[in-house]
């Protein structure tokens, strides 16, 4: 733990994470309440579900969000990868062989406005259909920071860049959410299968952002 | 079954480590154990044109294939000689074509992809709807028929019709199909088999070896769940595990991964029905003409007698005076699907329930009181025929989930927290269930048992039935420690076998320990018959061992077999028609629901059932099951999702979701917050104990009456209350006490009549005015009656009698006008209630005394303030509502309050709407706000109650076009917007002209106070 940034090692488990953070980013704790179940989540690592990467793993979105970075560790020694640039297509990334993943690093301070939306068939004990994770800053009425994260919408998790270019510098008000919504539902290119329709998957990006704003409220 | 065993609420009794094996743990214990693994076919409907087993043999390891080559007697695993065990034409996606046996499971499975096969594929069935386009169908195709459809419907006055389908359902028991098979010294085959039909399962693996039936042992030591998937379906499992034995001479085991098991095993029947309906005005049922295609998959199977029970479930509670039901099996290339839970009884229901359900609306009346409003009444019959008995029981479930879950004052929660939260919204229905128990095949209506009583005094049972985790053994074991008066630890029960009790009928319908139970019970009385003689020379202190050690040495018979088959069934399966079931066992469950607005998500807050179980032998054991039962129908209905791939693509016909990953089980999140699951109490199954009850049933009514408050509802309990009163009546010397207030106060008449005034109940106040010769009451004395109760008395016996049918008669006529009657206390004197001959003659005065009128007054501008001064002259309730504070204030309404009428002011600064649920039944609705969305929002609210008697809206003709507009994109359809009145006071009604605020006040009050007041239902 830096001033800069929280650095989790990649081997622990993402019930140690939950304990060791405590409370410090509001957001992971906001996930992983919902991650599986306390039995899975007392032997899941936070470096293996950022190794399988899912596009459906609950915690890469909200890593994006958080504009975290991955370690990765070899013998010809260490590297630092956004995570952002981590994912490279259906459940591969820029990992070589003969690379591990040694820990996340997440910056500090993290934004004060977060939320993790995870859309599945049962509340509890379930893979998401999509998963939307925000992290936003408002000062003074205005969107000063925004990062948004997305899983279950493409090959990979994702950042929702172009809904993150509609808040930011807009004012945190009814106007904006509606017309980041619109933008929010275009992201990505989900699918129709036997856990949601591309149609459901595309209308809970809009409504999670309506649900943010009516959560959150107006700053 | 009525006796009550000891330690009923005990914990179930403890049994050893070794008793709670499966079938498959006993065969992982068994040595030189060869695995079964089957060669799955990848098409949904294709003929098999080749099949090689010869390269399966050079993986290490495989012992033999089986193949249709390898059967001596019937390549057929079904009863009905429509399943090939090992099939040419394959059916379904992933039917088994074939089974490998290996030393070891790998070695089996690497030997079952080794199998070549090729295969021709054909076009598919995958959907219900293109089967009935197809019209493939199979098996019989029922009609059910009573009365004349075509003029009930042609009589009726609202006539809907809609379409429903309705998706089937994976068992999903935590134990997937077993079976072990082995030979024994003689060459006979037992078979270990997870199976809720042994004697069906001993038939089929008999006649695919081309054996005799005593030549097949098959024994089931218990199920990790079968929920009727086990009924049917483990026969051709098992049959290949018998047919590997005989054929290598060693132990063979089938055990179905969770894959193969939801992808090879039958499912609960998803349904298509179509139906038209008629209603009468009250939204009473009329007619019901619907037709039932059941998915029955690629065999027959039970579909016919699920469909059956679908047919004569449709019905539910309600009585239907004209019906016409059909029924068809589609042939689908799916699974063969099968009995689950309920056997198309909750099939049938659902078929009703949604008709009632998307009708309430339009009919603009509560789902609830429409529901209700249909119950079955003493003396109606089934649609086939079978009296409804004890249809009290239902009403009184119904009530008893309504007060103990506070369902009125929820109601009024929930209205207040949707109004609040424009993201969540919330919901409550009530539901009720009525379902007929016994197999409607009649002939396995019977069941066996054995009791051996050993010199030492224990005891050990057996029984036909099965126990897959639903605690039959528990029961059986209570049944025989209660006969025979011992501690539950003497008994032991033993696996359930074929060459014990042979003949046995499956372990379903509901039925298991009514049949078995009650064969283990003559079982018991016959061995206790035998005994008496022994007890009886050696006295009442002789123990139970001392009498069964001396009733030995007297050479008496210390074992029995047992025998039972229910009395009074019959059923025509041709005409559909008959006595099916031994009962119907009731139940109601109010369910609330919230709805996240954001995404859809809902979730079960709070449940409360009553549940008619009969004397429960075992209630923690039955609540369970209701518990159960109620978390599997959650899955069914709400988040369980078999989806089968219904593109045209290369996977079409396959089942996309096989396993717990993507088929959602309900879970612990989605049980309700708070679910209260109580058995209906006084629910034993036998007449004689029904009077003796009765008393105590009309208290516990009465009870439930006080506690509601709710005079509109009273109905629902009179016949029950009647029936009680009857048998009080006769224990008391006929004095009828019904007090509604709570047990053990007597309200003198004034304090009656005042409540019923509270209550807006109509009541009549009985006097006897003058008294000749002998009278059981002097002058003076008073009685007051309701339409549901009686306080006070006048004398008691047939004299009150009389009096309180007359009096009724009052109320239903709505009478204004006082009676005088005449009655002579002689036995000579005609009677309506049996003789009273005290000799004298009795003078009685009648008067009735209605419930005033309501009024409701929403907007208290100018005219709304004239109105309430002219209404507030009359004597009647006026309630006064409006939004903005100002126009309620004491000064300004002051005049109001000093009139006749009994004024209550609502002031709600937000939401005036939230009132209506607070107005009395049958108020007069007058809406003249400031605000036209307000009033918008009020005829929505007032359009969707059943409350207002009346609903004048006040504006012009346009604004009535607009407004009529949204209502119908509100979902009002036009019968129901037509409820609302308007324009009102139109002066050439009247003949009362001119626009001042009085002039328009005086208009609209003539012409509503020439209307007669509606009756409160």
């Amino acid at each position: 733990m830096r001033a800069e940034h929280v650095e989790i090692g990649a081997a622990l488990t993402l019930s140690e994470v939950e304990r060791l953070l405590a409370g410090r980013l509001p957001l992971l704790d906001a996930v992983l309440p919902q991650f599986a179940s306390r039995l899975i989540r007392n032997g899941a690592t936070i470096g293996g579900n950022l190794g399988t990467a899912s596009p459906i793993g609950d915690l890469p979105p909200a890593l994006l969000a958080l504009d975290a970075s991955v370690v990765l560790v070899s013998a010809a020694g260490e590297r630092e990868v956004p995570l952002d640039g981590y994912f490279t297509g259906y459940r591969r990334t820029v990992r070589g062989p003969g690379e591990l993943v040694r820990a996340v690093r997440v910056p500090l301070p993290p934004a004060p406005v977060a939320a993790f939306h995870k859309i599945a068939k049962r509340r509890f004990d379930d893979i998401s259909s999509v998963a939307v994770a925000f992290a936003l800053d408002v000062a003074d009425g205005m969107v000063t920071r925004a990062a948004v994260g997305l899983g279950g919408v493409a090959a990979t998790p994702v950042r929702a860049t172009a809904t993150e270019a509609a808040l930011l510098g807009r004012p945190w008000d009814e106007e904006t959410v509606r017309a980041g919504a619109e933008v929010l539902a275009g992201e990505g290119t989900p699918l129709d299968d036997h856990r949601a329709s591309a149609a459901y998957r595309r209308a809970m990006l809009g409504q999670s952002l309506r649900r943010l704003f009516h959560e959150a409220g107006a700053a | 079954m009525t006796s009550a065993p000891p330690g009923r609420t005990s914990p179930p009794p403890s049994t050893s480590p070794a008793a709670r094996f499966y079938t498959d743990d006993v065969a992982l214990r068994t040595p030189s154990l060869l695995h079964a693994f089957p060669v799955q076919a990848p098409h949904t409907h294709a003929l098999v044109t080749r099949l090689d087993p010869k390269p399966a043999y050079d993986v290490p390891g495989v012992v033999r294939v089986l193949t249709a080559d390898d059967v001596p007697g019937a390549n057929d695993s079904g009863t009905k000689h429509d399943e090939p065990l090992f099939p040419t034409e394959v059916m379904f996606h992933g039917q088994a074509v074939a089974w490998v046996l290996g030393e070891t499971l790998e070695a089996a499975r690497t030997g079952a992809v080794a199998v070549e096969v090729d295969y021709e594929p054909l076009p598919a069935l995958v959907t219900v709807r293109e089967a009935i386009e197809a019209g493939s169908f199979q098996g019989m195709q029922p009609r059910m028929e009573r009365g004349d459809v075509a003029a009930g419907l042609a009589a009726a006055t609202w006539v809907f019709e809609g379409e429903l389908e309705m998706a089937g359902q994976e068992h999903f028991y935590l134990e997937t199909h077993a079976s072990l098979a082995r030979l024994d010294d003689d060459g006979q085959v037992q078979v270990l088999s997870s199976t809720q039909h042994p004697t069906e399962t001993q038939e089929i693996v008999a006649h695919v070896l081309g054996l005799p039936s005593h030549q097949v042992t098959v024994e089931c030591v218990r199920m990790g769940g079968g929920f009727g998937g086990k009924e049917m379906q483990p026969h051709g499992y098992a049959a290949v595990a018998a047919l590997g034995a005989t054929v290598t001479g060693r132990p063979v085991r089938v055990r179905l991964t969770r894959q193969q098991d939801m992808t090879m095993s039958g499912k609960r029947h998803g349904f298509h029905a179509s139906w038209r309906v008629g209603f009468d005005d009250d939204g009473r049922l009329q007619a019901l003409d619907a037709t039932l295609t059941s998915d029955g998959g690629w065999s027959l199977d039970l579909s016919e007698p699920v469909l059956s029970r679908a047919l004569c479930h449709v019905d539910n509670a309600y009585w239907i005076p004209h019906v016409r039901l059909h029924g068809r099996i589609a042939r689908t290339h799916k699974t063969s699907q099968t009995a689950f839970r309920g056997f198309g009884g909750p099939q049938g229901m659902l078929v009703i329930e949604d008709v009632l359900g998307r009708c309430a609306p339009r009919l603009g009346i509560d789902p609830t009181e429409l529901r209700r409003r249909n119950f079955y009444a003493d003396g109606q019959a089934t649609p086939y025929g079978q009296p409804v008995r004890h249809p009290e029981r239902l009403v009184t479930a119904w009530e008893q989930v309504l007060a103990s879950g506070d369902v009125a004052g929820r109601r009024r929660e929930i209205a207040a927290a949707n109004a609040a939260d424009p993201h969540r919204k919330r919901g409550l229905a009530v539901t009720p269930v009525k379902f007929g128990i016994s197999f409607n095949f009649t002939a396995f209506n019977q069941a066996g048992a054995l009791v051996h009583v050993y010199k030492d005094g224990s005891v050990l049972i057996n029984h036909g039935g099965t126990e897959m985790g639903q605690g039959l053994h528990t029961k059986m074991l209570q049944v025989a420690a209660t006969a025979l008066g011992l501690p539950i630890e003497r008994v032991r029960l033993a696996p359930t076998r074929t060459d014990k009790v042979p003949n046995t009928s499956a372990t379903a319908a509901s039925s298991a320990a009514d049949l078995n139970g009650a064969a283990v019970k003559d079982a018991c009385d016959q061995v206790l018959a035998r005994l008496r003689p022994v007890r009886d020379r050696l006295g009442p202190d002789a123990s139970w061992d001392e009498v069964v050690s001396a009733a030995y040495f007297d050479r008496v018979q210390l074992w029995a077999a047992g025998f039972y088959r229910t009395e009074g069934l019959s059923w025509d399966a041709a005409a559909m028609r008959g006595e099916p079931f031994k009962y119907f066992a009731y139940g109601v469950a109010a369910a609330e629901v919230e709805v996240d607005g954001f995404t859809g998500a809902y979730q079960v807050r709070r449940v409360d059932i009553v549940h008619d179980v009969g004397d429960s032998l075992s209630p923690l054991v039955d609540l369970g099951q209701v518990e159960g039962g109620f978390v599997q129908g959650v899955g069914w209905l709400t988040l369980e999702d078999l989806r089968w791939d219904a593109s045209d693509g290369p996977a079409r016909g396959r089942l996309a979701t096989q396993a717990a990953s993507t088929y959602k089980l309900p879970s612990i999140s989605e049980m309700p917050a708070d679910l209260r699951v109580s058995l209906l109490e006084r629910a034993t199954e036998e007449g004689g104990r029904l009077r003796v009850e009765g008393g105590r049933r009309a208290a516990a009514h009465a009870r439930l009456l006080g506690a509601r408050g709710d005079p509109r509802r009273g109905r629902g309990v009179r016949a029950g209350l009647d029936g009680g009163r009857a048998a009080v009546a006769r224990h008391s010397g006929g004095r009828v006490v019904g007090d509604r207030t709570g047990a053990g106060r007597v309200m003198d008449w004034l304090a009656a009549l005042q409540e019923c005034r509270r209550r807006r109940e109509a009541a009549v106040l009985v006097t006897v005015t003058e008294v000749r010769g002998h009278a059981p009451r002097d002058a003076g004395a008073k009685l007051v009656v309701t339409a549901g109760a009686t306080w006070g008395s006048v004398g008691g016996g047939n004299l009150e009698e009389t009096a309180v049918r007359r009096a009724r008669a009052l109320i239903g006529d709505g009478a204004g006008a006082p009676v005088v009657e005449r009655f002579a206390l002689s036995d000579r004197a005609p009677a309506e209630h049996g003789v009273q001959c005290c000799g004298g003659e009795v003078t009685l005065l009648l008067e009735p005394v209605p419930v005033r009128r309501a009024v409701a007054v929403f907007g208290m501008g100018h005219v709304g303030l004239e109105i309430a001064l002219l209404l507030s002259r009359h004597e009647l309730e006026l309630h006064l509502v409006d939004s903005r504070a100002d126009q309620l204030g004491d000064e300004r309404l002051g005049p109001v309050r000093s009139g006749a009428a009994e004024v209550h002011v609502h002031r709600v600064p937000v939401l005036p709407e939230l009132v209506v649920a607070e107005l009395p039944a049958g108020t007069d609705v007058l809406v003249l706000t400031h605000d036209h969305a307000e009033d918008l929002a009020l005829l929505d609210a007032l359009l969707r109650s059943t409350l207002p008697g009346s609903i004048g809206l006040i504006g012009s003709s346009a604004k009535w076009t607009r407004f009529r507009a949204r209502l119908a994109d509100l979902g009002h359809p036009e019968p129901v917007v037509a409820r609302v009145r308007t324009p009102i006071g139109d002066p050439a009604v009247t003949g009362v002209h001119g626009k001042t605020p009085a002039a328009i006040a005086l208009s609209v009050v003539t012409e509503l106070l020439a209307r007669p007041a509606a009756v409160p239902r």
